[in-house]
């Protein structure tokens, strides 16, 4: 073992040397090789990251779509329900007019000989 | 108008060939947007489009088919010639001899009058000014001026102006247009709140009706003034209620709704209507747009009216219709030449004869939705005190003329059951008698609107307080359940669904009996078929609260 040691230092300064002649960059390469597998581990780390982020999003997606579902299954039950109260309000603007028109024309007409003017001037001047 | 580029003098319509359901021809795709006019004996009866043509079952290349309009079927008997001619003046004009049925007498499609009819613009028959004589153009902006003058003694203030055909035609070119069945006004009220508006409107139909004009409410923003001529009706003139609201909302009845500025409206500018100035809306083309679309320039005799449903729904709301089928009603009297030749009074329905073995001897009898007045005729001929109503007014009139030429001592009016004012105003009259009172109404439930039974409940309300019972009958089976055909709705009606809406109002259906019953000259063309009906005995009894 201890000739085996000696033997690589013995070669070690000369290969380094003819290593070097070959391939100058050699160095640079090897740092850069190991960064790139640092960089590597990183982005397999960054992807596993985002595989977990992606899955809760989604989770999170799924969940508003059942409430978009659940939500526009109110709106739709709302919807007629709706139409049906703006018709009903629409409507009351004819009716308040017919009914005003009826008792204008046809109920204060035929009742004004029972109706006692003095009594009615004796009302106060704002409804209450 | 000149006819599409490029296509040379080359024939594009051909091959017209007629039979008893429909009349077919060829025409390439190109022709799709043409508008052509359907000819009886060379008058235009009807114009469609090319493209709202079926592709014909036989499947050869380019023919196409067109059903006989519904309303027009029952005229086709007879021999005569049909026509098909484009309204761009091409040189394809077609015509076909005709034989519908066995019978040799000419093919006709006029009034009793002799005024030839035509399918107007919605689906059902009607009149065309190009049919009347030639002064009727004159005669109906007489009318039309007349009507103005009224409004503006009593509201000088108010803006009137020509609207819709009136405004169309002569704006295009100072003619009223030959295939229009009226007049038109509209007026801007000052108003900005539907309920000031309406009573406004209500007040407005009194003064032309006190200045003694034959206005009928068609709704709240909508009054139509009839009138005759020489003893036969003559076009009408409407009159439409138009308003700003406070979010600048212009909303008019026939049918617009845009936001405009009120100087956009008013004042009036002045428009050459056939040689007379007539006030036009300050910026006519606004209106003309929203009524006719951006293609209102283009003369177009097809042309149907497509509204909005935000329009349709608010002018639902805040107008109604206070008419409902009563044009289609009043047309098939008027033009149901059969149903017309069975002498009045003289074809009692079974039910009055059911309901005249029921009521006491002398009995006080309303019939409500009397129709031609068979049935009052005849009861009041067993010798029931009757008085009738229907909102039809020519069968009314002349119910009312037999009564009178056989001294029957029958009272008939006109009265409209959609008419919430009109039908208290009548609840009221009828029990300050404060005696009993029979009503009847044969055939009124299975036609009567959804909106209109509140109405026709506390009518029956306040009929039945002196006592007494109503007799009404519903169908069990649907003849028309669909609205928008041009034949008046007929469908069945729940008892129970009944039996729930009248006890608020204190009615109690006291007894049922299902009948079948044959009633000839209907809408239906139900013939000798008998209808299924339940007839129901119905009573008043004070609420408890």
């Amino acid at each position: 073992m201890a000739a085996t040691g000696a033997v690589k230092r013995l070669v070690r300064a000369p290969a380094k040397a003819f290593r070097k002649a070959l391939f100058p960059d050699y160095e640079v390469v090897l740092r850069d090789i190991r960064l790139a597998f640092d960089s590597l581990e990183a982005a397999h780390q960054g992807i596993a990251d985002l595989q977990v982020e992606n899955a809760a999003l989604r989770a999170r997606l799924d969940e508003a779509h059942l409430r978009l579902d659940e939500d526009h299954g109110r709106l739709d039950e709302a919807l007629p329900r709706l139409t049906d109260g703006l018709l009903e309000e629409r409507r009351l603007n004819l009716r308040i007019a017919e009914l005003t028109d009826l008792v204008t024309e046809v109920v204060l007409p035929l009742h004004d000989r029972d109706i006692d003017p003095q009594r009615l001037q004796r009302l106060a001047a704002d409804t209450l | 108008m000149r006819r599409p580029p490029c296509r040379g003098d080359r024939p594009l319509l051909s091959h017209l060939a007629l039979d008893d359901e429909a009349l077919s021809f060829t025409a390439p795709p190109e022709d799709a947007d043409r508008v052509v006019d359907l000819l009886l004996g060379g008058r235009r009866i009807w114009s469609f489009r090319v493209s709202a043509t079926e592709p014909d079952p036989s499947g050869e290349a380019h023919r196409r088919r067109l059903p006989w309009p519904r309303p027009l079927r029952p005229y086709l008997t007879g021999t005569g010639t049909i026509g098909l001619r484009p309204i761009d003046g091409g040189p394809d004009v077609l015509t076909a001899a005709a034989r519908f049925g066995d019978a040799d007498q000419p093919l006709r499609f006029d009034d009793r009058h002799g005024i030839g009819l035509v399918i107007n613009k919605f689906g059902r028959i009607g009149h065309a000014l190009a049919d009347y004589d030639p002064g009727m153009v004159q005669r109906l902006l007489d009318n039309l001026d007349r009507i103005r003058a009224a409004l503006a003694e009593q509201r000088p203030d108010l803006p009137v102006y020509v609207m819709s055909g009136t405004l169309l035609g002569p704006y295009r070119d100072g003619r009223i247009m030959p295939h229009d069945d009226d007049a038109d006004l509209g007026y801007l009220s000052p108003h900005t709140h539907p309920a000031d508006v309406v009573r406004e409107a209500f007040q407005l139909g009194r003064i032309l009706r006190a200045a003694g004009f034959e206005a009928l409410r068609a709704s709240a923003g909508h009054v139509q003034v009839h009138f005759s001529h020489e003893g036969r009706p003559d076009a009408y003139v409407d009159l439409f209620t138009g308003f700003i609201d406070e979010e600048s909302w212009w909303q008019h009845t026939f049918a617009i709704r845009l936001q405009a500025r009120r100087d956009q409206v008013v004042p009036t500018i002045t428009i050459d209507v056939e040689g007379r100035p007539e006030p036009a809306p300050r910026e006519p083309e606004l209106m003309l747009e929203a009524n006719y679309g951006p293609g209102w320039k283009v003369p177009d005799p097809s042309y149907r009216f497509d509204i909005p449903r935000s329009v349709q729904d608010r002018f639902w709301g805040w107008f109604s219709d206070y008419g409902m089928d009563r044009t289609m009603w009043e047309d098939f009297y008027r033009y149901d030449i059969e149903g017309a030749r069975v002498p009045l009074g003289s074809a009692p329905s079974d039910y009055a004869r059911w309901l005249a073995d029921r009521i006491p001897a002398g009995a006080r009898v309303l019939e409500l939705g009397a129709g031609r007045g068979h049935d009052a005729l005849w009861l009041a001929g067993q010798g029931f005190d009757v008085e009738a109503l229907d909102y039809v007014r020519w069968p009314m009139r002349a119910a009312a003329q037999t009564a009178e030429d056989q001294g029957a001592g029958v009272r008939f009016r006109v009265l409209n059951l959609y008419d919430l004012r009109r039908v208290i105003t009548l609840g009221a009259e009828m029990a300050a008698r404060r005696e009993p009172l029979v009503v009847y109404a044969r055939g009124l439930l299975g036609n009567y609107w959804d909106i209109g039974r509140p109405i026709l409940l506390r009518g029956l309300s306040m009929l039945l307080r002196s006592g007494g019972q109503a007799h009404l009958d519903v169908p069990r089976s649907s003849l028309m359940p669909q609205p928008g055909t041009g034949i008046p709705m007929h469908r069945a009606v729940a008892v129970e669904m009944l039996r729930a809406e009248m006890a608020p109002y204190g009615l109690r259906i006291d007894e049922v009996h299902d009948a079948d019953e044959v009633v000839e000259h209907t809408p239906w063309e139900t013939g000798t078929d008998p209808l299924p009906t339940t007839r129901m005995v119905v009573t008043w009894q004070r609420p408890v609260r």
